[in-house]
């Protein structure tokens, strides 16, 4: 191959590593940057005075004159705009059957988006469910809950072979000449008035019970149940993988039987997780019945099985690397085989066991399959460390999926999606990032 | 340089056409000269790989014997055979006898552990532990049930001192010994064997490593221990056995060719093959 | 050796910093672990909630499917089987052969709400219509009074009590819902796939019906409480809880909070149905 061949392919070679390096960094930018940016939109957020009084009356915090005062001014504003709601409800009263039937129908809607906005109206009995009590908690749902009061959304059937779209007609429309015509614009004028906006950062948010499945509140039980679960996961797989490897690298004799449990571990560490939460459902639960019910125990353990490939397969290496000489030099002293390693192997193989242990640890606080099953419940309170052996726990993992997907006002609470899914994602990289010091701690003091 | 370089420096001048080094005499120890390790037919394999050869030979206490030879030859494996460290190699096996004070070293009832206790050893490459000076040094006597932090200090001091490196560390016996200098490393490395108080001091290539200068330690070190303790050392080179050792046995494709006083295995070796070796007409 | 004790002592000084916050609020009065339903979630969860703020016992609910939740109660792994569905034979036998004696509780009623697009004109089927889109026999809008489009059916995993139902209700047993069907395995999920693609189909609880999808009328009566109540929308059914034998103490108090009035506020605030 002749010199300007070779330049070539090297530097098309570059390009390429080039190339996919920035794919990756884009990549993670586009799934990070909505994670981040929404993330932390569950914390620091415009709360209105809604948010307030949720927190003063349901926690007990927050400053009670203050709120006073804005209940007030809101209340002042908000009265106008009742006062407008019954103006037209005794109206209606004087129609003819026909009108009062027909703006009825029209009008209840615009009641309802009002109660979603304000909370409960004047005359209407308390709600029993805490999510109807208050009104908007923050302000870029109450904007998006007065473009419901201000617009009627409409499907455009006209061509009956296509989808309709939707267009937006402007309710002051349909109620012009009524008593109900101002309020539409007042409410517009309004909004802050009624809501009392404010910059508000909720740290409750990480520390906070959950109220009415997430509707308000924070996620404290999850994250708790998260780390419960990966630190109780670590205290099974910990010291079992490391002896494990400490097996196969220093007593386990090469043959047969060494090669069949060294690939059944290489096996272990490729199957699919939900393999392993049905494999805790139907050991630990089933058939062990290490507890009644599903458990923060089962969870661990199914979850310790997990991980123990990956943390049996790190510390292998970990010990594998370490230099032979210092075993010679400790037997060399006389030192027992068990001595050498507890005394010398391990301590210099610690910083990868050490990464290993970490990165598992990340893997089992992300991972949700395997306790769905066996750990993982969407409501639950945060449980006592005496609990753990009896109690399921809500985690990070399982309610980002049960956010997702099956909550029945999931559109409505985005934000504490996000929070959760920021949350899980800065555990797992302060982890990491963990690992990666420690590791760099130890190993300077073992090169000195 | 110490006297006994410059020595040796003018006999090489003296002796440079035979391109051999004479040893100068060496005094006798008192006390010393029993055989304390005795080989009979010993034999080394590796699989069926026969690396060792019958070697029949007594080691005579606290002399330095030299064990020098090609490559390949089976001088290692047979030093590495008297502590057993050769027991790390799964396909290793031994036939015949060897004894060290009497004792079968390869018997059923022998525990390899509390032999090597007694019988130290130096490796090629210097290989403290990532640990502390201090840490190094008082591991074998902590092994052995050592607790006490006053005796251990002694121990240390004392230890240090024998490998002459006490004056270079002792004000840093906390830091870790890999921030030493190779040569400070192998003195450590001796040292760390020397707290364990073995009878016997194996040391296998221990200058391989080094430079001029630290090997010029080494071989001033062995000079200060010769007396106190049975001394076997592997080398490569001829010109180190000579000035280090009392005894030299030249191996040659695992059979043990010729053993001898290291004066008269150098001026006058018995068999062709040595002389070859010696004079360089082939390594 | 220094290394690796600190390590550890930093792990137990860790948990014991959980420990201690948490020890706040340990369980005081006994605790209900309930397991099934998404579609009777909503009404377990805030019926939990209901029921920790009153007298203390710890809640807690897991929404994996009316299968898995008679799974439990069979396994004997939770107090409370939330089942959009009675218990089917198989399940009965197999709890009995376990010792386990299900008794069935009808806390709510609900409407199976079929669900289009809002974009979608279409604003009623029949029975027989919802069938053969489903078992395969119509499969664009255009035959049923809507736009030119194929028809994209999302159905329910075989583990849900709403899937059970549609089948029983809907299908019967000689039409099998066609294999180009879509699973999704909650109603949230349903609603969501329905309220993102404009062709689409799907059945969810009355309670999960928003105004991002289209409910439609089935035989020209549409899903609300009246209907499902006095019986005129066809596809209504009962939301269970099973217990292992008949309730007593705490878990007897909780079945019985939808006989309360609270309860049933909380239930017709939910969107479902009081029976």
């Amino acid at each position: 191959m002749n010199l300007g061949t070779r330049k070539i392919l090297d530097n098309s070679f570059t390009a390429v590593g080039m190339g996919s390096i920035v794919v990756m960094a884009l990549a993670l930018l586009v799934v990070l940057t909505p994670i981040v940016y929404n993330g932390v939109g569950s914390v620091f957020f415009t709360g209105t005075i809604e948010h307030r009084t949720m927190l003063y009356k349901e926690f007990g915090r927050g400053d009670a004159k203050a709120i006073e005062t804005q209940t007030a001014t809101a209340d002042r504003y908000r009265a106008e705009a009742y006062r407008m709601l019954s103006d037209f409800e005794q109206e209606m009263e004087g129609m003819s059957l026909e009108a009062s039937r027909q703006y009825r129908s029209k009008y209840a809607p615009v009641r309802a988006a009002m109660s979603s906005l304000l909370g409960p109206l004047p005359g209407d009995p308390v709600p029993m469910l805490t999510r109807f009590q208050y009104g908007q908690t923050r302000w870029e749902k109450a904007e998006e809950k007065l473009h419901n009061i201000l617009y009627e959304k409409k499907w455009d059937y006209s061509d009956p072979t296509v989808m309709a779209k939707a267009f937006d007609v402007p309710r002051a429309e349909e109620f012009a000449g009524t008593k109900l015509a101002p309020l539409f614009s007042y409410a517009e004028r309004h909004l802050a008035d009624m809501m009392q906006p404010q910059f508000t950062v909720y740290w409750g948010f990480f520390t906070d019970r959950s109220l009415d499945a997430h509707i308000f509140g924070g996620i404290w039980p999850e994250i708790q149940g998260t780390f419960f679960l990966a630190i109780g996961a670590m205290l099974f797989a910990f010291p079992l993988g490391v002896i494990a490897a400490v097996y196969f690298t220093e007593y386990a004799k090469e043959g047969f039987f060494t090669s069949i449990l060294r690939s059944a571990n290489s096996t272990l560490a490729g199957v699919p997780s939900i393999v392993f939460g049905l494999f805790g459902l139907a050991f630990f639960i089933n058939t062990m019945k290490v507890s009644e019910s599903k458990s923060v125990l089962a969870g661990a353990l199914t979850l310790a099985i997990m991980i123990l490939p990956t943390i049996i397969r790190a510390a292998e290496e970990a010990i594998l690397s370490v230099p032979k000489t210092y075993k010679e030099a400790s037997l060399g002293l006389g030192s027992t085989k068990w001595n050498t390693i507890v005394t010398v192997i391990l301590p210099a193989a610690l910083p990868g066991i050490i990464t290993g242990g970490i990165i598992s640890l990340g893997r089992a606080a992300g991972e949700t399959a395997p306790i769905i099953f066996t750990a993982a419940v969407s409501v639950g309170s945060a449980i006592g460390i005496a609990d753990v052996f009896s109690s399921p726990t809500p985690a990070l993992s399982w309610n980002i999926y049960n956010l997702a997907s099956e909550h029945e006002m999931a559109s409505e609470i985005r934000h504490v999606q996000y929070g959760m899914v920021l949350s899980l994602v800065s555990i797992v990289l302060l982890l990491n990032l963990s690992a990666i010091l420690l590791r760099a701690k130890i190993s300077q003091k073992l090169k000195g | 340089m110490t006297a006994e370089h410059k020595e040796s420096a003018v006999e090489a001048q003296a002796t440079a056409t035979r391109d051999i080094y004479i040893p100068s005499e060496r005094a006798s120890v008192s006390g010393g000269g029993r055989p304390h390790v005795v080989a009979k037919d010993f034999s080394i394999y590796y699989g069926d790989f026969q690396a060792v050869k019958k070697v029949n030979a007594d080691i005579l206490s606290q002399y330095v014997t030299a064990i020098i030879g090609p490559s390949g030859c089976g001088k290692s494996t047979f030093l590495r055979a008297i502590n057993r460290m050769n027991d790390l190699i799964p396909s290793c096996h031994t036939t015949g006898m060897l004894q060290f004070d009497g004792e079968d070293v390869y018997g059923k009832l022998t525990d390899e552990v509390l032999l090597r206790k007694k019988i130290g050893m130096v490796f090629q490459k210097p290989n403290p532990f990532p640990k502390s000076i201090f840490d190094n040094i008082a591991y074998g006597p902590r092994l052995h049930g050592m607790t006490d932090r006053k005796q251990l200090q002694a121990i240390v001091e004392k230890s240090l001192r024998k490998a002459a490196l006490w004056d270079e560390v002792s004000d840093r016996l906390d830091r870790n010994a890999l921030g030493l200098s190779g040569g400070q490393q192998q003195r450590l490395c001796v040292a760390r064997t020397l707290a364990v108080e073995p009878e016997i001091l194996l040391l296998d290539e221990p200058t391989s490593a080094l430079d001029p200068k630290a090997t010029a330690k080494i071989e001033d070190l062995i000079q200060e221990l010769r007396g106190s303790y049975t001394i076997m050392i592997v080398t490569h080179n001829m010109q180190q056995a000579s000035r280090v050792s009392d005894y030299t046995m030249f191996f040659y494709e695992g059979e043990l060719v010729e053993y001898a006083e290291t004066a008269q295995l150098f001026t006058n070796p018995k068999d062709r093959m040595t002389e070859d070796y010696i004079t360089g007409r082939f390594s | 050796m220094y290394i690796k004790m600190k390590l550890f002592r930093n792990i137990l000084l860790g948990a014991a910093v959980l420990g201690v916050m948490s020890a706040g609020e340990a369980s005081a009065a006994g605790k209900i672990v309930m397991d099934g339903s998404t579609t009777v979630g909503p009404i377990a969860k805030s019926f939990a909630a209901y029921f920790t703020k009153t007298t203390g016992t710890e809640v807690t609910v897991s929404e994996s499917g009316s299968g898995n939740g008679a799974k439990s109660i069979i396994n004997g792994t939770c107090d409370i089987a939330n089942m959009s569905r009675g218990m089917k034979d198989k399940e009965v036998a197999a709890a009995k052969a376990k010792g386990v004696s299900p008794v069935e509780h009808i806390v709510a009623l609900d409407g199976l709400a079929v669900v289009v697009n809002p974009g979608n004109r279409v604003t009623a089927l029949s029975k027989s219509q919802i069938r053969d889109i489903y078992s395969g026999k119509i499969t664009n809008w255009s035959k049923v009074g809507g736009p030119n489009a194929q028809i994209v059916k999302i159905q329910r995993e075989s583990n849900s009590g709403t899937q059970d139902t549609f089948k029983s209700l809907v299908m019967g047993k000689q039409y099998p819902i066609s294999k180009r069907a879509e699973s999704q395995a909650s109603n949230g999920a349903v609603k969501n796939r329905v309220s993102t693609t404009p062709a689409a189909i799907g059945f969810i609880g009355l309670g999960f019906v928003d105004s991002s999808v289209k409910p439609l009328l089935v035989e020209g009566v549409a899903p609300s409480a009246e209907t499902v109540k006095n019986g005129t929308y066809p596809i209504s059914r009962p939301l269970f809880m099973y217990t292992n034998g008949q309730p007593t103490g705490v878990v007897k108090q909780f079945i019985d909070l939808n006989k309360t009035s609270n309860g049933m506020r909380m239930i017709s605030e939910l969107g479902f149905v009081n029976k």
